[in-house]
């Protein structure tokens, strides 16, 4: 009897023990899983592997998506499932594809066709549509559309992102956000490295200004140093900085903690050069190696 | 579960008229000022809205005009400052689009050189809409298109302005209605008080004055003062205790009057009694004539104690009439043949004028005593040789009796008093014709009790005219007045 209940009670335990263990690892993939796709829906794009594609189409004076979601049926190859996309988008009498083409960097050439009748309207919403539907394959850099008319003439050729796009009706007006490139120092402090930072600007603050105070929060300037004005005027930046600018930063090379600042805020398509003043004065020299005192342009030679 | 229900009745609740008064008044106060504060906000807000959207609209139709004249031309320095510094002191955002909606400029930066799209901005940009001003959430936006000079539209300006000054604007009324509010109602509820307790003083002092009376002196009246509904209370109650003190004094009247009326005949007999006893010599004879004397004066005893007693019944208000329908002109026959020997005696003519056939719903018995005391009386108070005529008639609601003598006449003092109980005009006359002073109120009361009426008409020395005037139909009346 005794030797029978520990039979019993053996099993028990190994059903007791399978069971939690099989559990715990469907839990664990899919997590894993639902980690994949979070990442996947902050760049609004679909992984090919997931292939589900949202067709875009225009309708009145927007795009509007079609009611079924479109599968790819050969997610892995990118030039085919262009070549789907492209067969399975709505496009109206006014504007057809002609042809595409893809290239080794993964940048799209789409030809179009439209009629002479078409309005600016249209164009740009069919241009929108094509972006918004080709552009959810990841792997694509940029689209560029060459515009031909029925005769065969290039009407407009252009270069297009997801980004180029503002779809202005769904978003809230005065949120002042954005993603912005800056420069900070490499681990060695010999060259800048180039990184993107979502920022939003405080209606009481200015794009430059925010862009700067977080240069100053990743320590790419010296410690304590303050902006005491910046703002701009005629596409130049005149950026006002406490004493402690000139102390130095540690490691850093004095021209990276220049160009640190320079190149972020020319980054901005409203600047062009930068003036620095500390104190308010124009200084020659920043810690006797990097001349300051003229209008400072963006350094791509000092890129990592 | 008696007893609770008992106590329940007694622990009834009463507000206070004054608390009453206050709070009606008070809230209505409330509501009032909410209602006004309410409107006023809202036209102010709304005002104000409107101000910030046409002040928007200018400036962006002037900012449009000038993007014009320098054809789009941004890169002028003083162009693009201006809308940088416009939009940091609107605490909003311009956005400058061209005719292929790019994005020429964005004083947030992050949207230039982008392409913008938008179903409002394509309606301003065909000139679908003439321009587009409208209050979003959290801002006020405008859109106004850019106009060559030959009409053509190139481009549109977007100006957005925050709403922070008018949400500031907002706040700042709201607290200062606020503070007003509380301020006006501290100020109406102190005045609500005092017009409560002001319009309750009176009340107040009458029921003040009204409980000192019934403690104390029933026969002090209430001061007629104040407001014109507590004089009118004040002098209401008055003839309220005027009538009780006058009930009150009837009562003793009529109680000293019964006692003297009841003892005079006792008196009479006593004497009577005595006088035989005394007579040492009375024969039989004596005797006997004393006692017919003494034996009317029992027998008038008793008709003042009978009258009395039917007087008492006819008295109460819930008396009871067994009404049916009755011949009237049969019923004073009856009455006319009963009194004929005592008229013949005086040689009074009867006359009995009756105009039509008359049936109607009554109390026979209570109707032929007033009746009878009518012509009893008219006969009595008359002169030897005399008339007394009884007249009949009705019309469709009424009957009326009248009951005319050519007698001795009731002077016009005592015309209002010949109705109450006990009043003889000649005192002396009545004891030898047999009165007992009752037969009238009698008569009165039962005409009343019958929702009747009875008048008098009489000249001194010429005769007396009794006219009685009793419904038909004992509901209807009833039921007329009810309506």
């Amino acid at each position: 009897m005794i030797d029978w209940k520990k039979r019993r009670s053996k099993k028990l335990i190994k059903k007791r023990t399978v069971v939690p263990c099989l559990f715990l690892l469907f839990i664990l993939t899919a997590c894993a899983a639902k980690k994949e796709e979070e990442t996947q829906s902050d760049t609004q794009t679909v992984n090919p592997a997931d292939a589900m594609i949202t067709l875009y189409h225009v309708e009145g004076n927007e795009i509007v998506p079609d009611e079924e979601i479109y599968q790819l049926r050969q997610p892995d190859s990118i030039s085919n499932s262009l070549d789907e996309l492209v067969a399975a988008q709505q496009m109206p009498e006014e504007m057809k594809y002609n042809s595409f083409s893809l290239d080794e960097y993964n940048n799209v050439t789409v030809s179009v066709n439209v009629t002479s009748d078409i309005t600016q309207e249209a164009l740009l919403l069919n241009k929108a549509a094509i972006v918004s539907t080709l552009g959810q394959i990841e792997e694509i850099r940029s689209i560029e559309i060459v515009v031909c008319s029925l005769t065969g003439d290039v009407l407009e050729d252009a270069y297009y992102t997801m980004d180029s796009f503002f779809f202005y009706d769904n978003t809230s007006v005065l949120k002042n956000s954005g993603t912005v490139c800056i420069y900070l120092p490499n681990d060695e402090g010999t060259a800048l490295r180039q990184i993107e930072e979502k920022v939003v600007i405080d209606p009481d603050e200015s794009v430059e200004q925010c862009v700067t105070e977080r240069l100053i929060s990743y320590g790419a300037l010296p410690a304590g140093t303050k902006i005491l004005n910046i703002y701009v005027e005629d596409h130049t930046c005149y950026i006002d900085l406490s004493a402690e600018f000139l102390n130095g930063n540690g490691s850093v090379k004095s021209e990276v903690v220049i160009y640190s600042v320079v190149n972020s805020l020319t980054e901005l398509p409203n600047i062009e050069n930068v003036q620095l003043l500390v104190e308010g004065e124009k200084k020659e020299l920043y810690r006797e190696s990097v001349a300051i005192d003229g209008l400072l342009e963006y350094k791509g030679g000092l890129i990592d | 579960m008696k007893q609770k229900s008992e106590k329940k009745k007694n622990k009834q609740f009463h507000i206070s008229m004054k608390t009453f008064i206050f709070l009606s008044f008070t809230l209505l106060l409330v509501f009032c000022m909410l209602i006004f504060a309410f409107c006023m906000q809202d036209s102010y807000k709304r005002k104000y809205r409107k101000d910030l959207e046409d002040d928007l609209n200018s400036k962006a139709v002037l900012l449009a005009d000038q993007i014009a004249l320098a054809d789009f031309d941004l890169s002028e320095g003083a162009l693009d400052t201006d809308m940088d510094q416009t939009a940091n002191i609107l605490k909003g955002r311009i956005l400058v689009v061209d005719r292929s909606y790019h994005v020429i400029k964005d004083t947030y930066v992050f949207q230039q050189d982008s392409y913008l799209i938008s179903s409002t901005v394509m309606d301003v940009m065909t000139g679908a809409k003439a321009e587009n001003v409208r209050t979003k959430e959290d801002c006020v936006e405008v859109m106004v298109p850019v106009t060559a000079q030959d009409g053509t539209i190139n481009g549109v300006v977007i100006m957005t302005s925050s709403l922070e000054s008018y949400q500031e604007f907002q706040n700042f009324m709201f607290h200062q209605i606020l503070i007003l509010l509380g301020i006006l109602l501290v100020i109406g509820i102190l005045a609500a008080a005092l017009i409560a307790m002001l319009s309750m003083r009176d009340l107040a002092r009458i029921n003040r004055q009204i409980s000192h009376i019934s403690e104390g002196n029933l026969e002090a009246e209430v001061p007629v003062q104040g407001f014109r509904e507590t004089c009118s209370l004040a002098k209401n109650y008055n003839a309220v205790l005027g009538k009780l003190n006058s009930m009150d004094s009837t009562r003793q009247e009529f109680v000293s009057n019964v006692s003297h009326e009841l003892k005079t005949p006792i008196t009479s007999m006593k004497v009577l009694a005595e006088s035989v006893l005394q007579n040492e010599d009375a024969t039989p004879e004596v005797y006997k004539e004393f006692m017919t004397d003494i034996s009317a004066e029992i027998d008038r005893e008793t008709k003042i104690i009978n009258d009395l007693l039917v007087l008492v019944k006819t008295d109460k208000q819930s008396a009871k009439l067994n009404t049916a329908e009755t011949d009237i002109n049969e019923l004073i026959s009856i009455i006319l043949k009963r009194v004929t020997p005592i008229a013949n005696q005086r040689g009074i003519e009867l006359i009995y004028e009756s105009y039509r056939e008359i049936s109607a719903e009554v109390d026979e018995v209570k109707i032929s005593l007033a009746l009878s005391n009518l012509i009893e009386n008219a006969i009595k108070y008359n002169v030897d040789n005399g008339w007394v005529k009884v007249s009949l008639n009705a019309d469709h609601k009424y009957f009326y009796v009248k009951v005319a003598d050519s007698g001795v006449g009731i002077p016009d003092d005592c015309k209002d008093l010949v109705f109450d109980r006990f009043y003889r005009v000649d005192k002396a006359r009545s004891r030898d014709t047999g009165g007992t002073g009752l037969g009238l109120s009698i008569a009165r009361n039962a005409i009343l009790l019958h929702d009747g009426t009875v008048k008098l008409y009489s000249e001194s020395g010429k005769g007396t005219t009794f006219t009685v005037k009793i419904p038909l139909r004992h509901t209807d009346i009833k039921q007329e007045e009810k309506s």
